[in-house]
């Protein structure tokens, strides 16, 4: 196999390893078995990544919290018939959303879903003008915050999680080519905020 | 291969930029950034926008401390809600035929479970010409499909007849003489099954089903509904099922608990949605009861049932059950999977509550239940015309251990 190559463009993101550390792996089966050590282990490992994904989702902080703890749960409860067909991080992050999605909803509050995509999806206009690059920093956070849930849930995951489309694709529900769309849409909808 | 210039790398650049593209389409992107300023312009601003949400995400705090301990003590609340058996115990208790049929002896808590008198087992019986179960298949169902079956009483008149009353026994051969069934014991138990076993007889029971075009035709237009009418050749037709003797053993638990429930209040053991006003003390009361109830280890075994049809055939009930409304594509994929419906005996198992698995015991295929939360573990088999199960609160090690140790 040919060694990657050393990466000219410094990178972002905090790429999580594509391997699936087999300690996750054992960390799942374990909490199957009923060892809260197990679940301790894992929550130390992801409770970071999974509440910076779901303070995308929702910008209340304590609602956030609260979803994480449905998490937890979830994740002791469905340890059990955890396939292995994913990885576990997919697995984790699938169920921060689907425990996201039955709060938000039950809340009324907006999800992250196709049904909340305001714009139809025009073909991506090639690049003609440095909008983003003349942008403040603060006033491009501003604009992550005003992005559509759906559109800035991919973002999250992809450039703060560093999760592969594959993997992205499989928590969110929605095939590869969508994923894409939706970054790339995403960067038209933050340009568009930005010349408003 | 050479990227065209044309062909932009747009949708490659935030893996790029988050390091999870392979080596190949790394160089790839390489060569096409190289020859497309418009593409490396993208890639600027994608960076740039991976740094602010970088920004964003360092700037977002720790979740709260203690939020494991929270949600350890709502795991722990949870198991002390009744469990999805515990639910179904007393909603299989309100059942007429099983309040009626089963009284007194622990022997609900499992057999109930695993002998099919919810509608769907009700259903697929009535499929049968001539039924002596040899094997079981598992029909997942989910508690929209059970919600969704219309009643058995919808489509025509049930009458049962029982065959003596329940009988509790000290001894396995006190409960032999009475059933007339050799009655195997555990040769080995688990270290966690302390009590002595006691057991219970339950007399064998009959339950005649005479389908009705014209019950169906007014309860489907009392419905709103319009299925196809009953064929001719299944109106009037009956179908007769006698379950065989049983004989349970249960260790440890209270085996009067069936007939002090039923005592205590008939109507308030409905399923558990939520105790609501003021059935909550009797809720809570009932629930405490079941939970000390739940016997260390049941061991029951029973001749199997046999079903026979007066007319109409078992393809002819097929096709007439499949075409009613309430039936999913789901349950009924299941239902013609069921193969040879004359010899098997289909489990309905709610799905995601409990996994099931073959497993070899007692030199025969069988079929290991465990509860999703890891509580209740069981295992059943037929074996020369006998249905054993054996299950409790035990690991699938111990349920199989005594299992095979029956002799």
């Amino acid at each position: 196999m040919q060694r990657a190559p050393a990466r000219e463009i410094a990178l972002v993101s905090e790429p999580v390893s594509t391997d699936e550390p087999a300690s996750d792996m054992a960390a799942v089966k374990r909490i199957a078995a009923g060892d809260r050590d197990a679940l301790a282990e894992l929550y130390a490992a992801y409770q970071r990544p999974l509440f910076r994904y779901l303070c995308q989702l929702t910008t209340d902080r304590g609602l956030a919290e609260e979803i994480l703890q449905d998490t937890l749960v979830a994740i002791w409860q469905g340890a059990a018939s955890f396939a292995g067909r994913s990885a576990v991080r997919t697995w984790l992050f699938a169920i921060a959303r689907r425990q996201a999605h039955n709060t938000l909803r039950k809340r009324m509050l907006p999800v992250a879903d196709a049904e909340a995509l305001a714009d139809p999806v025009d073909p991506e206009p090639l690049p003609q003008e440095r909008a983003l690059a003349h942008a403040e920093f603060a006033e491009l956070a501003r604009g992550i915050a005003a992005l559509q849930p759906i559109h800035r849930e991919v973002l999250v995951l992809s450039l703060v999680n560093g999760l592969p489309y594959d993997e992205i694709a499989r928590i969110v529900d929605v095939p590869e080519g969508t994923v894409k769309s939706r970054l790339s849409n995403a960067r038209r909808a933050l340009r568009a905020w930005l010349r408003d | 291969m050479v990227q065209q210039a044309t062909d932009h790398v747009a949708e490659s650049l935030p893996a790029y930029v988050s390091g999870t593209l392979d080596a190949r389409a790394i160089e790839a992107v390489r060569l096409h950034l190289a020859g497309c300023p418009a593409c490396r312009l993208a890639l600027d601003e994608w960076e740039l926008i991976g740094a602010a949400l970088q920004a964003v995400g360092t700037a977002t705090p720790m979740p709260a401390r203690g939020l494991l301990d929270r949600a350890f003590a709502r795991i722990d609340a949870a198991a002390r809600r009744p469990r999805w058996h515990e639910r179904w115990v007393p909603a299989l208790l309100k059942q007429p035929v099983i309040a009626r049929s089963l009284t007194g002896g622990l022997v609900a808590a499992l057999l109930a479970l695993i002998v099919t008198f919810t509608p769907v087992g009700s259903y697929a019986q009535g499929l049968l010409d001539v039924f002596q179960p040899r094997q079981f298949v598992i029909v997942p169902v989910t508690w929209a499909d059970l919600r969704a079956l219309p009643s058995l009483d919808q489509y025509g008149d049930l009458s049962q007849v029982s065959h003596g009353k329940p009988q509790h026994l000290p001894s396995a051969a006190g409960a032999a003489a009475a059933s007339g069934m050799a009655v195997l014991t555990p040769a080995t138990l688990p270290p966690s099954v302390t009590a002595s076993p006691t057991y219970g007889v339950v007399p064998s029971h009959s339950a005649t089903f005479t389908f009705s075009a014209t019950k169906a035709r007014q309860a489907a237009t009392a419905r709103g509904k319009h299925p196809p009418p009953m064929p001719a050749s299944i109106d009037g037709s009956s179908i007769q099922m006698t379950t065989g003797t049983a004989v349970i053993a249960a260790y440890g638990g209270d085996p009067d608990f069936l007939s002090q429930a039923e005592a205590r209040k008939p109507g308030t053991l409905g399923p558990a949605r939520g105790p609501v006003g003021g059935h909550q003390s009797d809720h809570a009361a009932l629930m405490a009861d079941i939970a000390g109830a739940i016997p260390q280890l049941v061991v029951a075994q029973a001749f199997a049932p046999v079903a026979t049809s007066s007319g109409a055939s078992p393809r002819d009930l097929e096709q007439y059950l499949l075409s009613q409304p309430g039936i999913s594509e789901n349950l009924a994929n299941a239902i013609r999977a069921i193969g040879d419906p004359t010899t098997t005996w289909p489990i309905p198992v709610p799905l995601g509550q409990v996994n099931t698995r073959p497993v070899s015991v007692q030199g025969v295929r069988g079929t290991l239940f465990a509860d999703t939360s890891g509580f209740v573990t069981g295992v059943v088999w037929v074996k020369a015309g006998v249905i054993y199960a054996v299950g409790g609160p035990l690991s699938e090690g111990e349920v199989l251990g005594v299992a095979n140790s029956l002799r």
